[in-house]
């Protein structure tokens, strides 16, 4: 019997098998790929951080010795530590551009915790400099293995030789550094053999030593803007193999699970009196590790989250689908029953069915999965630097979620087949036409009246109600994906605003290394090129709190309500003024000091209150009025910000006047950002196209159905004269209603499913805010009305291609 | 006449159909005997109940009180997998519009019923003249023939008692004329039938004839003149 009914079923069945089979390959390919790529992503990191560099407390600190820290491998919870000599400097590009680096040593021998992921290395030239440079520097600024570069301050330049392009998990932090330059097109991270980096400081040792200029400028840079130059004359101390010897940067591995305050404490008590700690960093105070536990988080809530949802999707799908076979099928289930076949045989056939369909969409879904999977991984591993996330499918993954659409399947089939117990014998006897069912009196008084299309469309509806509502739900589900995706896009946009945007409202920084340039900035705000300038004393200012030194990055500007300066409150969200006296203090660095708001702080001897807080995500900075600062000693303008009509007449204009400064564009550090955030925003496009491709092919199915149901008449109508375009009109009702139904549902149900999906994605470094937007609203309307168009096109096109003759013949 | 064996025997039968004003009697206190090889026919006009009365002897519906006692088994107490087990031994049905399943072939509709024999199955086909067409679809047959090939499917199965209604109603003259004599023959191999139909003329060929009127028996006689196949006019 099974054997005998199976197949003329399944080709009877075959365009609705398709269809099903498609929608369920969709939400298993989105499950598989999600999954696959995220758990991919999550573990390669731990992996990956773990053997290329995990570092437990980043240390910073002015050059000593290192037989002066010996003894720092037993301090309780370090596992293992590296010294580096860490050093900024310029590099000119061969357009003679001048750009920012930061170069790190590294010994061969004492590589605990830092390692280089090799992507691609050349020729080592014994006569020249080799060094290795991180991927997205080369990248950034067409720079490849071979090529020589050179560094160096002022007039003063050596060539480098690139041997080596690596990846290293520090590269992911480049462009969330905490150095304001690393604009990070123009910064990135050279390391350079001890050997080699001893080639270079014993140039700059002899530069220094030799020329007056030289050491003039060196001492400058070092002073104005604070950057990590190491101490010439304890290098000249330390003789000729310096970085043998000395070290400036702590990179400590801890002891797995050991507390990392703790440790923190362990190692400040240890080094106390032998080098003068400038800064310290826990594992999560260190950005990139904040970034990517961060990413995975969001990652991890959209892999689960909405492939559930597409498979709840799917159930629906797949239960409604089969009540309508169901319901076309009542006189023949009627007669298999008064032949005596039970209730049970037939629904074998509706499992059978559904199992062959999701089996054919699991191995489809596959194919799904593996191409999004790619298209996500490599993503992935150019957005998070990290070179070995595998492009595999989890095969664990594959399994389950292979075994759960067969479930859901299986599931929704017990659900939607329970209707072949009401159908008895009897119903073996209904009219071949189908069952016409009888409208309420109201409807039924109400389309007596109605023009021929309202009729027409109020009857389709009222014959088969469950048609309607399956297309109904299949816009609905379209519509709160498209704006659940809408309103998370929304939501990062202002979250950008908040830690990005709206804070770099400038488009570059210009420092200047040169004592008074007031003639410099006058003449400059009468430049057609510039838009608007703010003048600022930045410093770094040393800072007594609790018994220690910091120091910190201070802006002295005059105004904050200016176009070019934003300082975000507590909470990162509303702006806050500068006062007239006090600081405004970053809250990272609030904390470090361990100090609130109406507390002081001494500076240059002198208390200062704590004015404010601000959430500042990265590159702290804090902020007085310009008074404030002239008070404190600093008397001239040693920065400003400005907006530029046209970067390169800037630039030259700059040049010209032979300014001495460092320009630093937001430019790219802003796009680089951006890109990262954004790297999540890929699943947004898939989720929209697939709940589109979803819904096109449900409401299709639908209304072919809705057609062969209303054939007779719609030919009948044909026949005496009606244009297509006047029959149409019927489902133009129709879908506006299903419109209108669906967007009262969709829109709450969004609302409360975003602010879920939200609060999960959030951390406390980023909350997303829930932002309603009518954009969004309006947007995702847009594209599903087109998905209805597009599927009464096809209607259309079917209506003209039917044979009027044999529509109207009678049936027996 | 000798005392014949009751394989059929409805007792006290009612079945009402709507609520309120809707409210239909489809079988009012209906009671008969169907008799081990006879031919009964159930006549009456439209809408009197006979329908109703044979889906209830089928096991196809149940009825709202009575006893349908059929070889001393009460199939209105019958749940619903021994009904299944019932139609699918106990008895055959032919309906007027053959319900036949248009998307499978002749011989896989006579061999539908689970358990069915496809050796007899072929025998059926060639004794309703249509083994040529076995590999067919339904709708490529003309009415007369899809109706024999029900008659064979319902014949396909270990009953003795074939229950037909109306089964010439949808059927022209000659292939109306050509159903009625396989009947015959049927009848004539020793199976027992119920046939119900409207027609007088076809009431003749029975053994025994109850009347139905507005959901009662009104008459149940014996056939005195029990007519041809050949020779039913209408
Ligand atoms: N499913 C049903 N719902 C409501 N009324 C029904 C149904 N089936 C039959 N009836 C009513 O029951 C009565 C008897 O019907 P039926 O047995 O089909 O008569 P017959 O076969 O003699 O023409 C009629 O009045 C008919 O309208
Ligand atoms: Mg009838």
């Amino acid at each position: 019997m099974f054997k005998t009914l199976f197949k003329p079923f399944l080709k009877r069945f075959i365009g609705l098998f398709f269809s099903m089979a498609f929608v369920s390959m969709l939400s298993v390919g989105l499950l598989v790929a999600f999954t696959s790529s995220m758990t991919n992503l999550s573990t390669t990191y731990r992996d990956y951080k773990n053997k290329y560099g995990a570092c437990d407390a980043l240390i910073t600190t002015n050059v000593g010795l290192r037989s002066s820290i010996e003894g720092l491998g037993v301090v309780e919870g370090v596992e293992a530590y590296d010294t580096r000599l860490t050093m900024d400097c310029f590099l000119k590009k061969s357009d003679d551009r001048t750009i920012t680096a930061r170069l790190f040593s590294y010994d061969k021998e004492m590589d605990h915790v830092f390692k280089r992921y090799v992507l691609k290395s050349g020729e080592v030239a014994p006569d020249k400099i080799n060094v290795s440079i991180v991927r997205k520097y080369a990248e950034n600024n067409g720079f490849n293995v071979g090529d020589t570069l050179r560094i160096g301050y002022a007039s003063f330049y050596i060539p480098i030789h690139i041997s080596e392009i690596i990846e290293t998990p520090e590269a992911m932090f480049v462009r969330a550094t905490d150095y304001i330059w690393s604009d990070s097109r123009d910064f990135g991270y050279i390391y350079l053999d001890q050997v080699e980096i001893d080639k270079v400081l014993a140039r700059v040792v002899k530069e220094y030593t030799d020329n007056p200029e030289f050491k003039e400028i060196y001492e400058k840079l070092q002073e104005t803007l604070g950057i990590e130059l190491p101490d010439i004359e304890k290098l000249i101390e330390v003789g000729n193999r310096y970085s043998s010897f000395v070290f400036n940067q702590i990179l400590v591995k801890s002891v797995r699970k050991y507390d990392q305050n703790k440790l923190m404490d362990n190692l400040k008590t240890f080094l106390n009196g032998k080098v003068e700690i400038k800064s310290a960093q826990k594992a999560n105070e260190q950005l990139y590790q904040v970034y990517m536990s961060n990413a995975v988080k969001q990652l991890r809530v959209a892999a689960t989250f909405l492939p559930a949802f597409f498979y709840l999707v799917t159930m629906v799908v797949i239960g409604l689908f089969l009540n309508q076979i169901i319901t076309s099928m009542t006189k023949e289930i009627g007669i298999m029953m008064s032949v005596g076949i039970a209730g049970k045989e037939i629904r074998k056939l509706f499992f059978a069915f559904t199992l062959l369909m999701t089996f054919v969409a699991s191995i489809l879904g596959m194919g799904v999965a593996v191409g999004l999977n790619i298209y996500l991984t490599s993503i992935f591993r150019a957005a998070y630097s990290i070179p070995t996330i595998p492009f595999t499918l989890n095969p664990w993954v594959c399994v389950l979620s292979a075994l759960s659409l067969i479930i859901v399947g299986q599931l929704s089939c017990l659900w939607s087949t329970a209707k072949i117990f009401k159908i008895t014998p009897k119903d073996a006897m209904l009219n071949n036409e189908s069952k016409r069912k009888k409208l309420p009196k109201w409807l039924d008084k109400f389309i007596d009246k109605a023009p021929m299309n309202i009729k027409l469309s109020t009857n389709s509806i009222a014959q088969n109600p469950r048609r309607f509502a399956v297309s109904t739900f299949s816009i609905f589900a379209a519509f709160t994906m498209i704006m659940v995706t809408g309103f998370f896009h929304t939501s990062k946009d202002e979250l950008i605003g908040q830690t990005l945007n709206r804070r770099w409202c400038y488009d570059a920084q210009v420092y200047l290394t040169e004592v008074d340039q007031t003639n410099l900035i006058d003449e400059l705000k009468k430049q057609p090129s510039v838009k608007e300038v703010e003048e600022g004393y930045f410093t770094y200012l040393k800072v007594t709190s609790g018994g220690n030194d910091f120091y910190l990055e201070t802006l002295g500007v005059d105004s904050s309500d200016g176009p070019l300066v934003y300082i975000p409150d507590s909470k990162g969200k509303k702006e806050m003024a500068i006062p007239d006296k006090g600081i405004i203090l970053s809250k990272n660095d609030a904390e470090r000091l361990k100090v609130k708001v109406g507390e002081t702080i001494k500076i240059n001897d002198k208390d200062i209150e704590v004015k404010g807080v601000s959430e500042q995500y990265f590159h702290m900075i804090q902020y007085m009025s310009r008074k404030q600062m002239q008070e404190l000693g600093i008397q001239y303008a040693t920065t400003f910000l400005v907006n530029v009509e046209n970067e390169t007449e800037f630039l030259s204009f700059l040049s010209e006047k032979d300014a001495k400064c460092l320009t630093v564009f937001t430019a790219s550090l802003k796009k680089d950002v951006n890109t990262v955030f954004r790297s999540v925003d890929v699943f947004v496009i898939i989720l929209i196209a697939f709940a589109l491709g979803m819904s096109f092919v449900i409401l299709n199915i639908m209304s072919q159905n809705a057609l062969m149901e209303q054939q007779r008449p719609i030919s009948v109508m044909r026949a005496i004269g009606f244009r297509i375009i006047n029959i149409s009109n019927i489902w133009t009702i129709e879908s506006f209603l299903q419109l209108l139904l669906s967007s009262l549902f969709a829109i709450p149900t969004s609302v409360g499913l975003s602010k879920i999906l939200f609060f999960l994605a959030s951390s406390k470094a980023q909350v997303y805010p829930f932002i309603f937007d009518w954009k969004v609203v309006v947007f995702g309307m847009l594209f599903v009305l087109a998905v209805i168009v597009a599927s009464h096109m096809i209607s259309m096109v079917t209506i003209r291609r039917w044979n009027l003759a044999d529509n109207t013949r009678s049936r027996e | 006449m000798e005392e014949k064996r009751v394989v059929i025997e409805a007792k006290n039968l009612n079945k009402v159909y709507g609520e309120g004003e809707a409210t239909t009697y489809a079988l009012k206190d209906v009671s008969i005997k169907v008799y081990e090889h006879e031919f009964l026919v159930i006549l009456g006009g439209s809408g009197s109940g006979k329908s109703t009365l044979l889906n209830m002897i089928g096991g196809m519906d149940k009825v709202d009180s009575g006893e349908i006692l059929v070889n001393g088994n009460d199939i209105v107490k019958f749940n619903d997998r021994e009904l299944t087990m019932y139609r699918r031994k106990e008895v055959g049905f032919v309906y007027q519009f053959f319900n036949l399943l248009n998307d499978i072939t002749v011989f896989q509709n006579v061999t539908l019923t689970p358990g069915s024999d496809k050796k007899r199955a072929l025998k059926l086909l060639r004794e309703v003249g249509l083994l040529d067409k076995k590999d067919k679809f339904p709708r490529q047959l003309s009415g007369g023939q899809q109706q024999r090939v029900a008659i064979a499917r319902a014949l396909n199965k270990d009953s003795d008692i074939l229950l037909c209604d109306e089964p010439t109603g949808a059927l022209d003259d000659a292939s109306g004329k050509a159903v009625l004599k396989l009947l015959e023959g049927i009848h004539n191999q020793g199976k027992t039938i119920v046939l119900v139909t409207h027609t007088k003329e076809i009431a003749q060929m029975a053994d025994r004839i109850i009347t139905m009127k507005n959901a009662k028996v009104v008459s149940d006689v014996i056939n005195k003149n029990v007519i041809k196949a050949e020779e039913v006019e209408w």
